[in-house]
């Protein structure tokens, strides 16, 4: 399957985050949560999965606690950021929430799909396809922008038209 | 280490007798003759190990890391499981050949060292492999090369090789899978393994195809019958896909097991981490002869080895009568040794039965051991190597799909 063909596949779960800021587009026009949101799903998956992953087997935790170790370092090191972050930005609360939240998503998305990568790499005829593991992560942030985007573009659409009816 | 492993190994080989050769004597199979390798004395007492075949009837379960070099096995039987040397392992993913034997101790989990033996073939992570295969003895003797000199075999060079195998056997495999040689002279060499029977109380075999020797040895008859069709179907395949009429002399053989003990000399001890506790295995290459050997408890457990005897193969057809003569002698001259032997070794047949007989996953491990994700170590076994496993096996599953070219 080609590229195109490939993220054609993903295209419900990018319209769900489409929705998702679309809805903070209703809730709160202003661009920090938006922001937060997409920043924090786009890392998650890009930096702290695979960092979890790296933590969870380049050293030894897997063999502990029957291998259930899995989550709880993911929530650890997702809340950890944020927390982090909080302490220099001061993030209001709604926002601390979604970002502590979206990272949570972003961080367990990005450990299996560093999983998914490490197998496909150890394939024999170099089956990865590293363009769409960089671009995944990016284009899923961008969905939920596009969908908060999309309500001031819908907006300005519909005030233009009616200028050009009155 | 290396040096008393390779001292235990020449103390087991000075106990080895070599029988006679046995061949075709109507002449269809001209590269061929097998020499059965008999020990000295056989012990009262059969051995409490099975192999991996027998094992995987009675619950042994193997599943792929996802990881090319490794397989994941879970043994829930209160007994050893011997995995061999180039065992293949097939099942629903991509086939893969067991590095160099081990053995897998009674309620382990661990990972086996494996190659990749279908370069076209991806990684189906956690399936199962249900069953195995010989493994053509021009890759088993290339791997022993590559880790005799490395300690490890490069997985690319083992790719561009069955690739040359192939082609050299005129073979055609989409996906570059070795066993497809098998599939190719199978007919043939099924119908050609009733010609080198197995006698009883022989522990192992040295094989002369064309102007190579292959030998195999184990350190109980019970283990080689449990594996002699694949020790045959692994030689008598290259006899097969490489027709000549030349043979190794018997002269070559006598002098093997010496040289091999030699050989072992110069040998590395091969890691597999999650499987140090349960016997050293050491690689060795010398003079034209190289071979893989996993001792445990002071003794050989399986030996693997060839030797390339180019410039010194003869016309079968010279041979004949000589093979027929020195035969005759041999079992003439060893007829109470060879009588002794077949009734030490119908003594411990029956025990060795009824003991794979009984055999059955231990009860605390659940009537399904399969059903654990294979990373799930249990307590107490935390020297296992960590397996990585997805928090959602459909998000891994999505990502597959989505980053698979």
């Amino acid at each position: 399957m080609d590229f195109s063909h490939r993220i054609g596949t993903t295209f419900p779960y990018l319209a769900l985050l489409f929705c998702v800021g679309l809805a903070i587009a209703v809730w709160d026009p202003r661009p920090k949560l938006i922001l937060s949101v997409a920043l924090s799903i786009s890392t998650g998956m890009l930096v702290l999965g695979p960092y979890a992953a790296a933590a969870l087997y380049g050293t030894r935790l897997q063999t502990f606690w029957h291998g259930n170790l899995r989550l709880p370092v993911c929530l650890v090191l997702a809340l950890s950021t944020v927390f982090i972050m909080d302490h220099f930005i001061s993030w209001p609360r709604e926002q601390l929430v979604l970002s502590a939240l979206t990272a949570t998503v972003g961080t367990i998305l990005g450990h299996d799909a560093t999983l998914a990568v490490l197998g496909l790499r150890s394939a024999p005829g170099h089956l990865l396809d590293v363009g769409m593991v960089v671009l995944f992560p990016i284009i899923a942030g961008l969905a939920a922008l596009a969908g908060f985007c999309s309500l001031g573009f819908g907006l300005g659409t519909y005030h233009f038209l009616l200028a050009f009816s009155s | 280490m290396a040096g008393s492993l390779a001292r235990t190994l020449e103390g087991h080989l000075k106990e080895m007798v070599t029988g006679p050769p046995l061949f075709d004597p109507t002449g269809n199979l001209p590269n061929m003759v097998v020499y059965p390798v008999f020990p000295e004395t056989l012990g009262p007492d059969p051995p409490d190990v099975i192999t991996l075949s027998q094992g995987m009837r009675r619950g042994v379960r193997l599943n792929d890391t996802g990881v090319v070099s490794q397989v994941h096995i879970d043994n829930p039987l209160p007994t050893s499981i011997l995995v061999g040397e180039s065992d293949i392992l097939v099942g629903a993913t991509q086939l893969r050949s067991v590095q160099f034997s081990c053995l897998v101790p009674p309620g382990r989990r661990a990972s086996l060292p494996v190659n990749c033996v279908e370069a076209g073939q991806p990684t189906v992570y956690q399936a199962e492999f249900t069953g195995t295969e010989a493994c053509p003895w021009h890759l088993r003797s290339y791997k022993m090369e590559q880790l005799a000199r490395h300690g490890d075999s490069h997985q690319h060079r083992i790719w561009e090789h069955i690739r040359d195998y192939l082609r050299g056997a005129k073979t055609t495999s989409s996906t570059d899978d070795v066993s497809a040689v098998f599939r190719e002279y199978g007919a043939d060499v099924e119908s050609l393994s009733s010609l080198f029977p197995l006698e009883r109380g022989q522990v192992g075999t040295v094989c002369a195809v064309g102007q190579e020797l292959f030998i195999e040895l184990f350190a109980d008859p019970e283990l080689l019958e449990d594996r002699y069709d694949e020790t045959l179907r692994s030689a008598l395949v290259e006899a097969v896909a490489h027709p000549t009429r030349e043979v190794i002399p018997r002269d070559q053989v006598d002098e093997l097991l010496d040289e091999l003990a030699a050989a072992s000399r110069s040998c590395k001890v091969l890691h597999s981490r999650s499987l140090s506790d349960s016997g050293r295995s050491l690689a060795f290459s010398d003079k034209g002869i190289s071979g893989c050997a996993l001792m445990s408890g002071g003794r050989l457990v399986h030996l693997s080895a060839h030797k390339r005897c180019w410039g010194f193969g003869r016309a079968f057809d010279d041979q004949v009568s000589e093979f027929s003569r020195k035969r005759e002698a041999w079992e003439e001259d060893n007829a109470p040794f060879l009588a002794q032997l077949s009734r030490d070794y119908g003594r411990r047949s029956k025990p060795y039965r009824a003991f794979k007989e009984r055999l059955k996953p231990e009860p605390q491990r659940g009537s399904s051991p399969s059903s654990k994700p294979p990373g799930a170590a249990k307590p107490g076994n935390a020297e296992l190597g960590p397996v990585p496993m997805p928090l959602s096996p459909s998000i891994h599953e999505f990502f597959l799909r989505l980053f698979h070219k």
